[in-house]
């Protein structure tokens, strides 16, 4: 769905193979005599990589009975450890209850006695079981790849004699559980009696550690599905008959595992952990591959889905440092050491302090701004002001600056500083502006005294937004200006990118930042933004977030709610989906993709589900749902019934409307009809239409009826859209348009959006833009009845009519010119009888029956049918002759339930 | 059988040398390691008690006014934190110290206290 910025790179096409023993190291159990046994490696900062490790029965039996070994023997261990402690408590209690005891008695170090003795073995055991702990802790770690060796090998002869020190075997990188897990999959290959470990023999291994299942079910994969598969897979490979081989590992094999290592050191991690091997396991296998690609598991789910278990990590261990800098927390030390502060203390909220007692919550990324900002302030400059729009995490940003402050990773010239929040509320609570002036001089003139602090200015026009008695609101921004310019204090400030534009950019105000932008976060760094949130939630609502929830969350929250930013909307979302789910599934249930697509549907009124069944017939079938109700007009719906579908399949543009229609033709020809029709199909509902008559529009001022004006009147479709961005848009008669009128319409097809009078954005991506126009309907008349087709029909009415009364660019901004073609007598027949038949069915739910005859039906239609009106006179007409006339008999009591009234061949009620 | 026997017996040979490298490391690796987490203690701790900025504005006024009682008072208000302050980082030295003392006499001690028992 996103282009993975972060994704590692691919080392397929790099890695080296021994051709005389093709990678196998030992062939028919003898060491390759050209590669002496690396078979397979990777080049890779001067070092050469390879896997050394060499698999038999033996090996691996010996390994698994050390293993259940060590357990025996580290809880033999614990319990040896204990009883010591435990025999010198009896010891001390029964020395305790004699009569006269001293506390010289209770040196027990002095006394011989099998309990004292216990103890110092429970001492050393202690010790001993630490230092397993320790040694064990420090078992296989990733070492660092630089500056390797200047020259590489030409060929495998100097390969073999190169430095030792610069042939790295990937196993010591790998943890404890990651062998065993090799192990488990060499033992699988040799049971089942095939010649080489594969990796497929890998993943079967793999999908018995308890994390990678988690990691499976955070991507909502069956399992029992993908081991059967693999399974099947490895039914294929033919089984060895001879009971005197060792099986190998797979070229292909050692490849995934050297990948897995070089990708876990360049996501600067320590240990391959089992999970790693999902990095690269399919990389090397095309039938895997095959098997991933079924499933939809690609490298960026894999790859972000990992990184979701290096968040969760990295939770956990800020929350202990947290938890250890909250014991040892001495307060405000830094803030009296300096000079005390006692009126800003007043005025703000103290980050650093609040950093230190951690409670600002773990931040994702955001290194491209900080290096900003840090360069800002080690080039000398004084104050920053961070630009961005609402919710994208401007504040966020702030709290990570001083957490890096804490843990003394910025420039020299913040370190030891103390960042202060001015707290606007109190500042400008209930005083006259010139004392919040004078607040403003004193605060930063106490900054200055004690010269350690950052002061953080959130919302900065908030302050610049004062008014003096005299509605004057620049003095208090040129005071502000010039307190920042003139005193050496470090300055953070945040604020709105259009309240920037509008108020501060070339301002003195503006003047003395130094501009940071903020950009919105998005795709891959959005998702881990929500991943970093999802385990607090999960304990909270006690649910399981899948990854495609969070993805989804992401992505349709980027496409349809466009009048807010990420990751504040996508954070919400995900906070109300929490609650959501846990009231309609329960507790423990899993939170999908489609509960993610559900809620925002709710949220937006916009059909977003992924297209179910239901929905992928209505769309194929829309042009036969479509011909149930509009007659006459084939041309018409097959062109928007492609169209639509094309956008629901997403093949069309992002940033546009979903379709824009051009329709062509002459009054009462169904061209409304056909509009609601879309709408009931499309949004669900004939009630999502926003109907504009152009006849109203053709002055210079229509346009701020449209949008609003400057006096905070507000814009009829602007307002409208805002509240129900998936609409249909009928413009009727769209040719009387002011140009000025049909230039926002030009700008909606064109960029999906306009500003309204307040400057807030409104977005149209997700409607449909029908206009209407009567232009050039005779001619259209004269052509289809010399039977001209609708191509040619099209090109000249382009040309001879439309270019005449609209813009050619607008013209050619709409997805699709639709001409309705005049009715014939024989359309307006089918639709005075599609008419009746509703009638009928209205009349039938109250008893009565109606019949009617073909004549009868005949002759409605021809009264009805105007060829310069359409079918608009016949609504009327049967409204007045049939509906008004049976509405009246059944108020009268004249025709009751069981009664039947029937339509003359004069097409009239009989009496 | 035989083959159970193998294996035990290369399980208890590698057992031998942990049990041989056993000291070593509770000498060599093992001491450093706890002596440069104890450091890295006592340096969080100082960075808490900010001593050295203490130290380093002794003579400035607490509250930036320069008379002359201003000074006086907050001087003393500042070696009484000075004094407050290095006292509690010379305990937290002291403790960090003892660890590291015990650590190292530990194993005499433990060997000491057997040999002294099945004597």
């Amino acid at each position: 769905m996103y282009s993975n910025s972060n994704s590692n790179k691919n080392f397929k096409s790099d890695f080296v193979i021994c051709p005389a023993c093709n990678g196998k190291s030992n062939p028919d159990n003898a060491l390759c005599i050209e590669c002496l046994g690396l078979g397979v490696g990777i080049f890779y900062n001067g070092y050469f990589l390879y896997w050394k490790q060499k698999y038999n029965k033996k090996v691996v039996k010996f390994n698994e009975f050390k293993r259940n070994a060590d357990k025996i023997f580290n809880a033999s261990l614990v319990l040896a450890s204990s009883m010591g402690f435990i025999t010198l408590l009896i010891w001390i209690s029964q020395k305790l209850i004699q009569e006269s005891v001293n506390l010289d008695d209770l040196i027990f170090w002095e006394e011989k006695h099998i309990y004292i003795f216990l103890f110092w073995c429970s001492i050393a055991f202690i010790m001993y079981a630490y230092f397993r702990y320790s040694t064990l802790r420090a078992f296989h770690i990733i070492k660092e790849l630089k500056q390797g060796a200047s020259e590489l090998p030409n060929n495998w002869g100097e390969l073999t004699g190169f430095n030792e020190k610069y042939k790295i075997d990937v196993a010591s990188g790998f943890s404890k559980k990651a062998l065993q897990t090799i192990e488990k999959a060499f033992s699988l290959a040799e049971t089942n009696q095939h010649p080489q470990m594969l990796n497929e023999h890998l993943l079967l291994a793999l999908l018995k550690d308890k994390t990678t299942l988690i990691f499976l079910k955070r991507l909502n994969i069956d399992v029992k599905k993908l081991t059967l598969k693999v399974e099947n897979q490895l039914l294929l490979i033919q089984r060895e008959n001879n009971s005197d081989y060792t099986v190998t590992i797979n070229k292909d094999c050692k490849k995934s595992l050297i990948e897995t290592y070089l990708r876990v050191y360049s996501r600067g991690d320590k240990q391959v952990y089992p999970i790693n091997f999902l990095l690269s396991i399919h990389i090397h296998d095309e039938d895997l591959s095959a098997i991933f690609y079924n499933l939809e598991l690609d490298e960026e789910k894999i790859n972000n889905c990992i990184e979701w278990f290096r968040i969760d990590q990295s939770i956990q261990a800020e929350e202990a440092l947290r938890k250890q800098a909250a014991r040892f927390n001495l307060g405000d030390g830094i803030n009296k050491a300096a000079i005390c502060t006692p009126i800003l203390d007043h005025y703000s909220k103290d980050y650093t302090r609040a950093a230190k007692l951690g409670k600002f919550e773990y931040c994702v990324d955001r290194e491209d701004e900080l290096k900003e900002i840090f360069t800002c302030y080690a080039d000398g400059k004084k104050a920053c002001l961070l630009v961005g729009n609402k919710g994208i995490g401007k504040t966020t940003i702030i709290k990570k600056i001083t957490k890096s402050i804490i843990e003394e990773t910025t420039p020299k010239i913040l370190q030891e500083k103390r960042l202060l929040e001015l707290d606007l509320a109190r500042l400008i609570e209930e005083v006259k502006a010139s004392e919040v002036q004078e607040r403003i001089l004193v605060l930063f003139d106490e900054a200055r005294k004690a010269g350690n602090i950052i002061l953080y200015i959130k919302d900065i026009e908030k302050i610049a937004g004062i008014e003096t008695e005299e509605g004057d609101t620049t003095s208090t921004m040129q005071i502000l200006a010039d307190t920042i310019a003139s005193s050496k204090v470090l300055v953070i400030a945040t604020t709105k990118k259009d309240t920037f534009k509008n108020f501060l950019e070339g301002k003195a105000l503006g003047n003395v930042f130094n501009i940071v932008e903020v950009n919105e976060p998005k795709g891959n760094i959005a998702i881990q933004i929500l991943m970093s949130k999802a385990s607090k939630l999960e304990l909270k609502y006690k649910i399981f977030f899948t990854y495609g929830c969070l993805e989804q969350i992401v992505y349709l929250s980027n496409k349809y709610i466009k009048n807010r930013s990420l990751p504040e909307k996508a954070i919400k979302i995900l906070n109300s989906l929490s609650a959501e789910v846990l009231k309609e599934k329960g507790d423990k249930s899993l939170a999908t993709k489609v509960d993610a697509s559900q809620l925002i549907s709710s949220l937006t009124g916009i059909p977003i589900n992924e297209l179910g069944q239901d929905e992928s017939q209505k769309l194929l079938n829309f042009e036969k749902i479509m011909r149930r109700s509009i007659i006459g007009q084939d041309w018409a719906i097959k062109s928007i019934s492609t169209s639509l579908r094309r956008s629901r399949a997403e093949l069309g543009s992002q940033s546009k409307p979903i379709a824009s229609f051009l329709f062509v033709g002459s009054f009462g020809v169904g061209k409304t009809q056909v509009a609601n029709t879309v709408a009931q199909i499309y949004f669900g509902s004939k009630d999502n239409i926003i109907k504009l008559d152009m006849n109203n529009y053709q002055d210079m001022s229509s346009i701020d009826k449209l949008v609003g004006t400057a006096d905070g009147e507000l814009g009829y479709i602007t307002e409208r859209i805002k509240k129900s961005p998936s609409s249909l848009i009928l413009l009727n008669e769209f040719e009387k348009a002011h140009p000025r009128v049909s230039d926002l319409f030009l700008q909606i097809l064109n960029e999906g959006k306009i500003n309204d009078a307040s400057g807030s954005i409104c977005d149209f991506t997700n409607s449909i833009i029908i206009a209407t126009t009567n232009t050039g309907s005779e001619f259209i008349q004269e052509q289809v009845s010399i039977g001209t087709s609708e191509n040619i029909i099209k090109e000249e009415i382009i040309e001879l009519h439309l270019n005449k009364q609209l813009k050619q660019d607008i013209i050619s901004k709409f997805s699709q010119i639709i001409i309705f073609k005049p009715l014939t007598l024989d359309d307006v027949v089918n639709i005075t009888s599609t008419i009746i038949t509703q009638i009928k069915l209205m009349l039938n739910k109250k008893g009565i029956n109606l019949e009617v005859s073909k004549k009868g039906i005949e002759r409605l239609a021809k009264d009805g049918f105007d060829p310069i009106q359409g079918v608009n006179l016949l609504r009327t007409l049967i409204q007045e002759r049939i509906e008004n006339k049976i509405a009246g008999r059944i108020i009268a009591g004249t025709t009751t339930r069981g009664d039947t009234v029937t339509i003359n061949a004069q097409g009239n009620i009989d009496t | 059988m035989h083959n159970h026997t193998t294996l035990a017996l290369k399980a208890l040979g590698n057992f031998f040398i942990e049990l041989l490298y056993f000291p070593i490391w509770w000498y060599s690796f093992g001491a450093l390691s706890l002596i440069k987490k104890q450091i890295t203690f006592l340096h969080n701790r100082e960075k808490s008690l900010v001593i050295l900025v203490w130290i380093k504005n002794i003579f400035k006024p607490m509250y930036e006014q320069h008379d002359a009682i201003r000074y006086i008072l907050s001087f003393f208000a500042r070696i009484f934190q000075i004094i407050l302050r290095v006292s509690y980082f010379i305990i937290l030295l002291i403790a960090s110290f003892s660890i590291i003392s015990i650590w190292l006499a530990l194993p005499i001690l433990v060997v000491l206290g057997i040999i002294y028992q099945i004597s």
